[in-house]
């Protein structure tokens, strides 16, 4: 384990089934060795660079509504192939189903099976709060708001969501997700309109207008509504006050607004049409509202309260993101049993208490944390996240060892592997304690430089840079 | 929705609720762990204490008024150990910045020009050891003489180097004694376990004062350890007083080249944690007896 | 040759010229580690007589190390002009001092002389040379040079910014940037060394250094410290490189543990003639330090004064824009202490103004040599007054990297308002604009807020 590692590729994959668009791009990830030659290893992402583009197609949808299985995995094989990629080669890589389609019925089906087929170690993301800050990094938000020092946001508008994520010098600080998107109200060739979201019927009743299926769509009429849905996202990034609709609109909970939003980008296929609008086109030829919700946005206080300024990428965010800013790596001093890896889908338990305070109840703490998970009499597979101390002594990391020995009985008694995320760098000597009292064979992964939270999901891949780091996908379900 | 995502779904709220109920007790609990002991110097009827200006850190240490970007400022500070958003008096460093640095330096000197706690050597149960050096003005001289073992130590080291064994550890201070004081209790557990983890045997340690890293060979060639591993105090930093060098080599023979040394510097609380060093020389160790080299040679497998 | 002397009715034996030379250096450890120094007081003094009465004839043709075998006097030998020489051959070392000091010696009568020397002659004058003799002999010298800027001009001093960072962590390189530069510290160069020696490394430091005094438009220019054949390589392959540095020593075989030969930094300098950005008339940058043959065992019998001189010799065939001495940094067992600090730093700026180039010393020391920050202080106002053309700072002295103690940011402010010198004027100018300095030339209220720079 001690490589003489330098700097190695390894190629991620990053798959977007979204409500109107299906995409898929695939990106190198560089590794290198940051630690100069008289250092333990210190492995780091150095870079990241997209390498191919698929083209932009409709999500395919069966006659009731679900996601076209079938048609999804032969446009995946195309890509691939047009690509010249094997699914071997792929180290890491995420599938992501964002906007209204994630709650359609089928939604997890197609997600559980895209990413083992995707390749070995492609895991399903979800939840609409990280679907915002994948978007927002795979826009470049967080990097112009690392560049200029300031707080900025991005709002990627889709077919079905907007998703609202804000950072402050380059670290999101808010996210959240609303019910607004360019294909909430679908259009046949004739423009006669065939389906009105359930939320955005309630607004019609509400303001009477003169908008029902079976109608022919009226540019008037929607630029309405069209008006009250982007007075919500005006609300959201807190140039206007919220209305009556603001809650229901919401697709989880509130974003609070911590900081006030200096700059904005927006991102999604209706951003495209914001920045690169043209006069006198058909609104309707997409035969959706996507084109009259985007001039809104442009007429709306946001351009005159707040600076906005065009992202990096804007129809691809969330692609770009799903396939280059989801996987992590982990501290490069670290204790693990291959034969169990990968793991995915780990629910994390996190201990907030720390060791050396509340020595007696770190174990019981975790006991009953770990008693949460157990269904039936059956005790499920966990990871336990903990802080830990920086730079411990021998003698604190023997009482870590014990506490979580103790404190997993019941995983031990199941024989679930121990799978260990502390944040300070100690994983190594923690490993091999817990490997001296629990014996060699014991299966176990013990990592660090990892942040996870309670309610989170965890995956861990193979090892890669000559077995020095193992990548990490943390998947936040509730940004906090 | 399948059974498996209703049950997560089902957890994930109990979850949520069970935090909030119990965020309100957790937010006073601090860490509370790593901070030395705070040595008393009290010889006089003093009214207390002058504020320790040392225990702050460089990172969090600001003075700047009516910065543009404090926050800013203190971001970019924490990628830095340097003295940054000091201010100051006309052109001159503020006193607080000026103190400081004369604290810091006055450590940095100290570390080299004294002696390790005999009670730390006691504790740890080391067999010491001296160089030819006479003194520290001789040794930080001529560093030769740090390098070799007084005849006494050589006798020494015969008697009690235990033969057949794997590895061979090794103190010495170097250039930092209490690189020793602060470091050796952390490092050794955590060496010693993991080489038992990997089946591997050691000796009792050797502390050599006035000792540079090459002296590590003449004790390898006397103790015929298959790997002997030197932990040397490094030249101390005005923020780095008691770094660790780890200078590990399969069968050391007086006069080698470096490059059969492999080398983990930077072993101390803010650089590589002490007891990650110790668990990863381990590995080194076996490493190092399952290819029979060490150094740069190593590096290439 | 005359080679003994008696004194006080005892008789003093030289058996070469080297013997001589390594006696009459002022006390230094690396001398006495090397087993070459004078063993009494006077023997020095003995040594440092029989040095004031060789002829410069003799150095010449009894150079340190022999020309067959090293590059470095070759380089040395095959410089000097004949025609010059031929007027001076016949003074002695005394002599040399003493015109050096005549009201008449102005700064370029001094430099044509120089022209005539082997850098052999030049330590011996050194060594017959008092600390004010040294201050006062360089102060007349104006060695100048050009890359982006100018240096070496009369009154200015100017400042090396030393951003290191012990992982090349980028915010960290730039808040120590930001710093520097607000405290009006930067004009000689922004000069990184980088840990990780790799061309990509260096590029991609080179790239965000250049974009950086792009932005801000800082009238400066930019060097990234690592190897020259990795700098050579990034320059070749497109990056922004301003000048290219290495460190060299003076001896063939010690320049040979550098990784460097003469064949090699000939082909830097035509690159960087050809292909650095900044257009530099003199594209290559210096670094020096005594006991640099000693630590690579390649001192060849000669003392490390003599070889420093060596160094400035050979580096003078690539007429640099700056070379730097790391005076304090090598160690204890070269310059032990404060006394050995501060005559080295004054014998090596006056030596490297000889060799005509500017010349600049890194007034530094490390923490296990008994000496003190007061004591760098002491001798950058000497530094000061003998015209140093530039120095080098970082953040209250520290180099975090490097772990050794330099120059303060603070510190060039108030040298320059107490010895009347200036910064370079277009950096002046710049910093006015920025509002670091105001008409006076003194700190403004944002002077020391790096933080102006985030926005």
């Amino acid at each position: 384990m001690m490589k003489n590692f330098k700097r190695q590729e390894i190629l991620s994959v990053g798959i977007d089934i979204g409500t109107s668009t299906t995409q898929l791009i695939f990106s190198k990830i560089i590794l290198e060795n940051l630690a100069s030659s008289f250092n333990i290893a210190r492995i780091a992402i150095i870079g990241k660079d997209i390498m191919y583009r698929s083209k932009v197609y409709f999500t395919p949808l069966t006659l009731d509504d679900r996601i076209d299985l079938e048609n999804v995995i032969e446009i995946i094989d195309y890509e691939y192939k047009n690509a010249k990629i094997d699914k071997k080669d792929i180290a890491i890589g995420a599938v992501i189903i964002t906007g209204e389609t994630a709650r359609r019925a089928n939604a997890n089906e197609v997600l559980h099976k895209l990413s083992g087929y995707a390749g070995d170690f492609v895991v399903a993301t979800a939840g609409p709060d990280l679907e915002s800050i994948i978007s927002g990094k795979g826009a470049g938000t967080d990097k112009i708001s690392k560049d200029m020092n300031a707080v900025v946001a991005n709002i990627d508008i889709g077919g079905g969501t907007s998703n609202l994520a804000v950072f402050d010098h380059g670290e999101a600080i808010t996210a959240g997700c609303m019910d607004i998107g360019g294909r909430l109200i679908k259009l046949d060739e004739t423009k006669e309109i065939i389906y009105i979201n359930e939320k955005i019927k309630k607004i019609i009743e509400n303001e009477n207008l003169n908008i029902s299926i079976g109608k022919q769509a009226d540019e008037k009429e929607i630029s309405k509504l069209a008006k009250i849905m982007v007075r919500q996202i005006e609300a959201a990034v807190g140039v206007c006050p919220k209305d009556q609709y603001y809650n229901m609109m919401l697709t989880g909970k509130d974003m609070p607004l911590k900081k006030p939003i200096q700059y904005i980008t927006f991102s999604g296929g209706v951003a495209d049409v914001v920045y690169h609008q043209h006069d006198n086109e058909d609104v309707f030829k997409y035969q959706d509202i996507g084109v009259i919700l985007a001039h809104e946005i442009k007429h709306s206080i946001i351009f005159k309260e707040l600076h906005v300024m065009e992202p990096e990428e804007t129809i691809r965010a969330t692609v770009v993101g799903a396939g280059s800013h989801t996987a992590d790596i982990s501290g490069s001093t670290i204790e693990y049993d291959e034969s169990i890896l990968p793991i995915k889908n780990i629910p994390v338990v996190k201990i907030p208490t720390d060791l050396n305070k509340e020595k007696i109840d770190f174990d019981k703490e975790l006991a009953k944390r770990i008693e949460w998970f157990r269904i039936d009499g059956k005790q499920q597979k966990i990871a336990v996240s903990f802080e830990g101390t920086p730079s411990p002594s021998f003698k604190q990391v023997e009482a870590y060892a014990e506490q979580l020995i103790s404190g997993m009985k019941e995983v031990i008694n199941s024989k679930h592997p121990i799978i260990i995320l502390v944040e300070n760098d100690m994983a190594k000597a923690l490993g091999q304690t817990i490997r001296r009292m629990l014996g060699r064979k014991y299966p176990m992964i013990c990592i660090d430089s990892v942040k996870a939270g309670e309610g989170d999901y965890i995956d861990v891949g193979n090892p890669i840079a000559g077995g020095v780091v193992l990548p990490v996908i943390v998947k936040t379900l509730v940004f906090q | 929705m399948n059974n498996e995502e209703m049950l997560k779904d089902s957890i994930r709220e109990l979850i949520y609720n069970v935090i909030k109920e119990e965020q309100g007790k957790q937010e006073q609990i601090k860490i509370n762990a790593g901070v030395d002991e705070i040595k008393t110097c009290d010889n006089s009827t003093d009214d207390g204490f002058v504020e320790d200006v040392t225990v702050i850190s460089m990172q969090d240490t600001f003075c700047v008024p009516n910065a543009h970007d404090p926050e800013g400022y203190m971001k970019m500070k924490q990628s830095s150990s340097g003295r940054l958003g000091i201010w100051r008096a006309g052109p001159r460093p503020l006193s607080k910045a000026y103190v400081r640095f004369i604290a810091d330096h006055a450590a940095a000197q100290g570390a080299v020009w004294s002696e390790v706690d005999q009670d730390i050597i006691k504790e740890l149960g080391f067999i010491c050891l001296e160089s030819i050096s006479s003194s520290k003005a001789e040794y930080l001289k001529n560093p030769n003489t740090g390098k070799r073992l007084s005849p006494e130590s050589v006798e020494i080291v015969k008697q009690n180097a235990n033969k057949n064994v794997n590895v061979q550890i090794v103190f010495a201070d170097g250039l930092s004694s209490s690189a020793i004081e602060k470091n050796a209790k952390d490092v050794l557990p955590a060496l010693q376990q993991g080489l038992k983890s990997l089946g591997l045997t050691y000796a009792t340690p050797f502390f050599v004062t006035n000792g540079r890293v090459a002296v590590s060979e003449e004790i390898g060639e006397l103790s015929d350890a298959d790997v002997v591993v030197m932990l040397c105090g490094e030249r101390p930093g005005l923020n780095s007083q008691s770094s660790l060098g780890a200078y590990v080599a399969y069968k050391p023979t007086i006069g080698m080249e470096e490059s059969r040394r492999t080398v983990i510097s930077n072993i101390h609380r803010s650089g590589t944690v002490p007891v990650e060093a110790g668990a990863q020389i381990a590995e080194l160790c076996q490493s190092m007896i399952k290819h029979k080299i060490s150094g740069v040679e190593l590096k290439l497998i | 040759m005359k080679l003994k002397t008696r004194m006080f009715g005892k008789t003093y034996q030289f058996k070469d010229l080297n013997e001589v030379q390594a006696k009459a250096s002022e006390q230094k450890s690396g001398d006495e580690l090397a087993g070459l120094a004078a063993t009494s007081k006077e023997e020095r003094a003995a040594a440092k007589i029989v040095l004031s009465e060789t002829l410069l004839s003799d150095i010449r043709n009894n150079p340190a190390v022999p020309y067959e075998i090293d590059d470095v006097t070759r380089v040395i030998q095959d410089q000097v002009n004949e025609s010059v020489y031929k007027e001076i051959q016949n003074w002695t070392v005394g002599e040399l001092r003493d015109y050096f000091m005549q009201y008449t010696s102005t700064g370029p009568i001094i430099q044509r002389i120089a022209t005539g020397l082997t850098s052999e002659m030049i330590a011996a004058v050194t060594k017959i040379m008092s600390n004010l003799d040294l201050v006062y002999a360089a102060r007349k010298i104006d060695n100048r040079a050009s890359c982006v800027t100018e240096m070496g001009r009369p009154g200015i001093a100017m400042t090396r910014a030393l951003p290191n960072h012990p992982t090349d962590n980028i915010d960290g390189v730039f808040i120590e940037l930001y710093e520097a530069l607000s405290y009006g510290i930067g004009d000689a160069m922004l000069g990184l060394n980088p840990v990780q020696d790799t061309v990509e490394s260096t590029t991609y430091l080179l790239e965000k250094l250049y974009e950086f005094r792009m932005k801000w438009e800082i009238p400066t220019q930019n060097c990234v410290l690592s190897h020259l054949t990795t700098q050579m390589a990034a320059l070749q392959k497109g990056a922004p490189v301003d000048m290219l540095f290495q460190s060299i020593a003076g001896t063939q075989k010690a320049n040979e543990s550098f990784g460097i030969s003469t064949s090699m930094l000939d082909e830097a300098y035509d690159l960087g003639k050809k292909y650095c950005i900044s257009g530099a008339k003199n594209p290559m940058y210096f670094e020096t330090g005594e006991g640099s043959e000693l630590s690579a065992d390649a001192h060849m019998g000669v003392d490390m004064l003599t070889l420093e001189a060596r160094t400035y010799g050979y580096g003078r065939r690539y007429d640099p824009f700056c070379a730097m001495s790391v005076v304090g940094f090598i160690g204890p067992e070269y310059i032990y202490d404060t006394v050995q600090q501060i005559r080295g730093g004054l014998e090596e700026h006056f030596m490297g103004k000889m060799h005509l180039f500017p010349m600049g010393v890194d007034v530094c020391y490390t923490n296990h040599m008994p000496a003190s920050q007061n004591d760098s202080e002491t001798l950058a106002l000497l530094l000061a007054h003998a015209g140093m053309p530039y120095f080098v700072t970082a953040p209250m002295g520290d180099d975090i990297m490097l772990n050794y103690q330099l120059l303060g940011n603070h510190d060039l402010q108030t040298i320059l308002e107490l010895s009347g010198l200036r910064r370079d004027p277009a950096f002046e100018q710049w910093l006015q604009k920025m509002e670091i300095l105001d008409d006076n030339l003194k700190f403004t209220a944002r002077a020391g807020d790096a933080s102006i720079f985030l926005k």
